[in-house]
């Protein structure tokens, strides 16, 4: 299964798709082109204390996305 | 006890407004008509009613261009008034804490997620040491971090600290902790645009109480 968390005012919200099912992943796609479109970053990250790393396209095999507003200088 | 009159009374603003603004104040106005010509026909009225029963009183005396006002001392509410004021203003504390309980309540629902998703991503040690010191030891391309819940990262290097201004633009209505982790995953995803996006404050030099948090957040990393 993958899962996208959008980092929010209430804490992140989760959107999960299996890989082999098509409109799943469609869904999951123009969730996360929508949320780049905003401006966000989007990250792929994983359990095993890997680095996070950046994700310009969605990736349906990506398991674990972070999708983040872009942060700015204080 | 004040006497006005239709014609100098033209300068006054709200009479100015209250004739349209005309210049013309004869007693043939629908509004000075009322206002002149006794109260018979403004008891009813609400503008009358309030001017009596929420201000001081007033009486007029006077008819066509000449009118006398006479204002009485402010009337004191009654103790039904006075009561219904009170059970008014309790109710309305009681809504504002019960708003600022929930709120909070969201606050804290939220920052468990954000914990929860830190969790996810370090471990249940790494998080433990960050809920205690609320600092985080990330590993960057280039440099060490230590990000801070509530303040500011700091990149360390072998004698000094530089202070990097940087957060998410809405960090106050967010969790906490999704600061921490929008922080982190830039650093370890992209140290340079993180570094370019931040402003550098100043340098510090190291010392005793900076190293102990240091050391503590890297062991646990």
């Amino acid at each position: 299964m993958g899962e996208m968390a959008v980092l929010g005012k209430e804490g992140d919200t989760k959107f999960m798709w299996d890989p082999k099912v098509d409109f799943e992943v469609d869904d999951a796609r123009a969730r996360f082109d929508k949320y780049i479109k905003e401006g966000y970053l989007a990250f792929h990250v994983d359990k095993e204390g890997n680095k996070a790393k950046p994700m310009k396209k969605f990736d349906p095999k990506a398991g674990k996305i972070i999708l983040t507003p872009a942060p700015t200088g204080g | 006890m004040a006497t006005y009159n239709s014609y100098y009374s033209t300068t006054d603003t709200t009479w100015a407004n209250w004739c349209g603004d005309s210049g013309t104040t004869t007693a043939t106005d629908t509004t000075w008509n009322h206002w002149c010509d006794g109260t018979a026909d403004t008891t009813n009225s609400y503008i009358w009613i309030n001017w009596c029963t929420e201000g001081p009183v007033v009486q007029s005396s006077g008819s066509g261009n000449t009118i006398t006002l006479t204002a009485s001392s402010p009337r004191i509410p009654t103790e039904e008034e006075r009561r219904q004021t009170r059970m008014r203003e309790r109710a309305e504390r009681r809504l504002r804490m019960n708003r600022s309980r929930m709120l909070t309540r969201q606050r804290i629902v939220a920052e468990n997620k954000a914990l929860q998703l830190l969790e996810d991503l370090i471990g249940p040690e790494q998080r433990k040491v960050y809920e205690e010191t609320g600092r985080l030891f990330v590993k960057g391309q280039k440099y060490d971090w230590l990000l801070r819940a509530g303040g500011i990262p700091m990149r360390i290097e072998r004698d000094r600290v530089m202070d990097l201004c940087i957060h998410l633009p809405n960090r106050h209505s967010l969790p906490e902790t999704d600061n921490i982790i929008a922080l982190k995953c830039l650093v370890e995803a992209d140290e340079e645009l993180f570094r370019r996006t931040g402003n550098a404050r100043s340098f510090r030099n190291r010392n005793e109480k900076i190293d102990l948090q240091i050391n503590r957040a890297a062991k646990a990393a």
